[in-house]
């Protein structure tokens, strides 16, 4: 080969290389260049984020110099440690709490400071963020697990609405025998989703101040009275009133549609699902979850669902911590609501023109709060290593693969692991 | 024996070409380089190193987040006592079993039908490998859908009175691993047939004609005469079942995750489990590990019988 040939061939391998490499570059230093803030994808949890579009809206208009770029990311964590993540995430408080430690999030106390983001918070949702002294997120809603029921198949059958385990029993045992599936579930696809029944047993058996301190305290996962509420369950489950013992192996919208068509009578749910209407040609009944407690009274269990935190690499963090002022705006406070993921603030609804469902649903969380009957969620309050266990492996105690006992035992272990790691929530937090 | 000048110049022209061969040869090399470096240099940063880590990891705690933290063999002693890692050991074992057996012979006897048939046999080559080309979700969930217990099969099956035909699919944990299987070997087996068809069409006919007119039954032939031609190619569909079968993850994942409760886990569901929702990549990298020394030793058992039996591939 001539030397000219040689000359040419080796130029044109570097340039293929350095354009490589150099496209591999140019898309992250152009976006940063343009002011181009990334945001979570409004789509991020179907129709209960659709707020967010609202929030970027108002932004938007008042900002039309800076874009707002909506991105999805799989997984925050890896995002993060790839330097990929959005300049404003979602994040839960504890995976906020363990990227807040690797130095992966801003604390916010010098915004909330000067936006006065917590002027009518409520307290224990602001502390919800608040790792090592500093507030590292800001509660985007809270959320409550509650009884949705079949209300015309009710009142045809002059049923009433269950408050206690017994009442539970004697019903569930009255629709079996009429055909009737008690519960809709489904939980192939989300086993953590199970943790919702964990929930509502740990505070209608222990009660609100039990509940904490079976989260953060002294209270013990092997309990008796919690040993015989899970076992409790169990027994329920092989008597066929949760989904004729099929749970595990349809999908939770398989569950969904066993209610809709008027197969199953009950369901637990949480109130993020109001924001997607159930289609169904009856009327559709809200209630507090009964308490699995023979004769106790229910416990709604209350939690924040999520939080905004901003990216300590983002270069926009000023013009992100604007943009999170907007949140507290009444179009994105009313917007929030309309879809049943209400923000943790005192707010005035009376005015707003809200779905019956939403409504019915509202009023019942904030009946029981002014009550002290509200609660707290396990996967909002509960320690990490207890929550991966309550979220994946519950199936095990109801399908026989180890006894109620073992189970809690494991989950006291898993809690005292965490307690020596500092992974509790702190009880004055709550 | 005087050495004439023609000697010498004819073995330094020799010495000269040889030594311009061997410049020409170095210049080629680094041509190539060139060319492979791109290719090169993305499998470095994406697979060498990645595949280096994942040694040292093991030994570490980490939560995808944090600086890994050396915690020696302790992720190793915590895998061999964990019970989950256990169950989805002799999953991967059931898996690899059911693979080597059923769907092989299936696939076998089908090829030797579909080798007699003359007309319309693109079209049942077709027909057997269309399941393979449709996506691991989408075949997923197709038999997720059959095996619903509220609206699938069995649903038509019970109204119909026929519900002694009934298969439990998913709802009986200790056969919902089954259940996987079957939808997997319905997407997967159509290749095996490929395969085997293929080397079939590459046996000598005569020795077939030989033992026929030898007055050798058709199962003999198939014994004594077929499967010792067919023998390279079943070596290697076998081997690679089963290092497919320990690395079963994509038919579970998609119909099952695991569930229920840890009936259908394999190990590699299991340590995307834990590296994922689990935020333990420390612990998972040490599954992990022990599903490549699996590999390596199912590797080693086909080498060392290759080299004993004189198995020619």
């Amino acid at each position: 080969m001539s030397l000219k040939k040689k000359l040419k061939l080796i130029t044109f391998s570097s340039a293929i290389i350095s354009s490589l490499l150099l496209g591999a570059c140019s898309n992250k230093a152009s976006s940063d260049a343009e002011n181009v803030i990334k945001v979570p994808n409004v789509d991020i949890w179907g129709e209960e984020s659709s707020a967010l579009k609202v929030m970027y809206d108002l932004y938007q208009k008042d900002h039309p110099e800076i874009k707002l770029k909506q991105v999805t990311v799989q997984d925050m964590g890896t995002a993060l440690a790839a330097g990929e993540a959005p300049d404003l995430m979602l994040q839960g408080p504890f995976e906020a709490a363990e990227a807040y430690k690797q130095k992966y999030i801003e604390p916010l106390d010098h915004y909330y400071e000067k936006y006065h983001y917590d002027e009518k918070m409520f307290g224990w949702a602001k502390n919800s963020y608040l790792f090592d002294g500093k507030y590292i997120g800001i509660p985007w809603n809270y959320e409550g697990l509650m009884l949705v029921y079949n209300k015309t198949m009710f009142e045809k059958n002059g049923w009433k609405v269950p408050t206690n385990y017994n009442e539970v029993l004697n019903l569930s045992k009255e629709m079996k025998s009429k055909e009737t599936i008690p519960f809709a579930w489904g939980t192939s696809d989300c086993a953590g989703c199970d943790n919702w029944w964990i929930s509502s047993m740990v505070n209608s058996v222990l009660g609100p101040e039990g509940a904490k301190q079976l989260y953060s305290g002294d209270k013990k996962w092997t309990d008796p009275e919690l040993v015989d509420a899970v076992q409790r369950y169990s027994e329920f489950w092989n008597d066929g009133y949760v989904a004729d013992k099929k749970s595990h192996a349809i999908s939770t919208e398989d569950g969904t549609q066993l209610f809709i068509t008027g197969k199953a009578a009950m369901k637990i749910d949480g109130t993020w699902s109001l924001a997607s209407d159930l289609k169904t040609d009856f009327e559709v009944g809200y209630a507090a979850f009964p308490s699995w407690a023979p004769n106790g009274k229910p416990v709604i269990p209350l939690g924040i669902g999520g939080g905004f935190t901003i990216n300590a690499k983002s270069k926009h963090k000023k013009e992100v911590a604007e943009l999170l002022s907007y949140f507290f705006k009444q179009e994105v406070v009313e917007a929030m609501a309309k879809n049943g993921i209400v923000e943790p603030i005192t707010a005035d609804y009376s005015g707003m023109d809200f779905k019956p469902n939403v409504k019915a649903a509202l009023s019942l969380i904030n009946d029981a709060a002014s009550k002290g009957e509200s609660g707290y969620l396990s996967y909002s309050y509960a320690s990490p290593s207890v929550v991966e266990v309550l979220e994946s492996d519950f199936a095990s105690v109801y399908l026989k693969k180890t006894t109620s006992e073992k189970w809690l035992e494991k989950l006291q272990k898993l809690k005292e692991k965490d307690a020596k790691d500092g992974s509790l929530f702190k009880l004055e937090n709550y | 024996m005087a050495i004439t000048n023609s000697a010498v110049s004819s073995s330094q022209k020799v010495l000269v070409q040889e030594v311009k061969q061997k410049k020409k040869f170095k210049k080629g090399k680094w041509i190539g380089w060139l060319f492979i470096l791109p290719g090169l240099l993305f499998h470095i940063l994406a697979v060498s190193i990645p595949a280096i880590m994942s040694f040292y990891l093991p030994f570490t705690e980490w939560n995808g987040l944090n600086v890994p933290k050396f915690i020696g063999i302790a992720n190793f002693i915590e895998a061999f006592q964990d019970s989950i890692v256990w169950t989805a050991f002799l999953n991967n074992v059931k898996w690899a079993i059911f693979w080597i057996t059923i769907p092989i012979i299936l696939a076998f006897f089908l090829a030797h039908l579909l080798r007699k048939v003359n007309k319309g046999q693109t079209l049942y080559q077709a027909t057997y490998f269309s399941t393979s080309i449709i996506t691991v979700t989408v075949a997923g969930q197709i038999w997720f859908w059959i095996y619903n217990p509220f609206s699938g099969v069995n649903f038509y099956l019970d109204k119909a009175g026929l519900d002694f035909l009934e298969w439990p699919g998913l709802t009986v944990p200790a056969l919902a691993l089954f259940s996987v299987l079957l939808a997997d070997m319905w997407k997967g087996f159509g290749t095996n047939v490929i395969w085997l068809l293929a080397s079939m069409t590459q046996m000598d006919s005569s020795l077939e004609e030989a033992a026929k007119m030898d007055g050798a039954g058709r199962f003999k032939v198939i014994w004594h005469v077929i499967l010792p031609q067919l023998r390279p190619t079943l070596i290697i569909i076998i081997l690679l079942t089963m290092l497919g079968s320990f690395g079963a993850f994509e038919m579970v994942y998609v119909m099952t995750n695991g569930g229920p409760a840890h009936a259908t886990e394999t190990l590699s569901t299991y340590y995307y489990t834990l590296s994922t929702t689990g935020r333990r990549a420390g612990y998972a990298s040490a599954v992990a590990l022990f599903q490549m020394f699996i590999a390596i030793l199912i590797i080693i058992i086909y080498a060392y019988l290759r080299k004993k039996k004189g198995w020619e591939v």
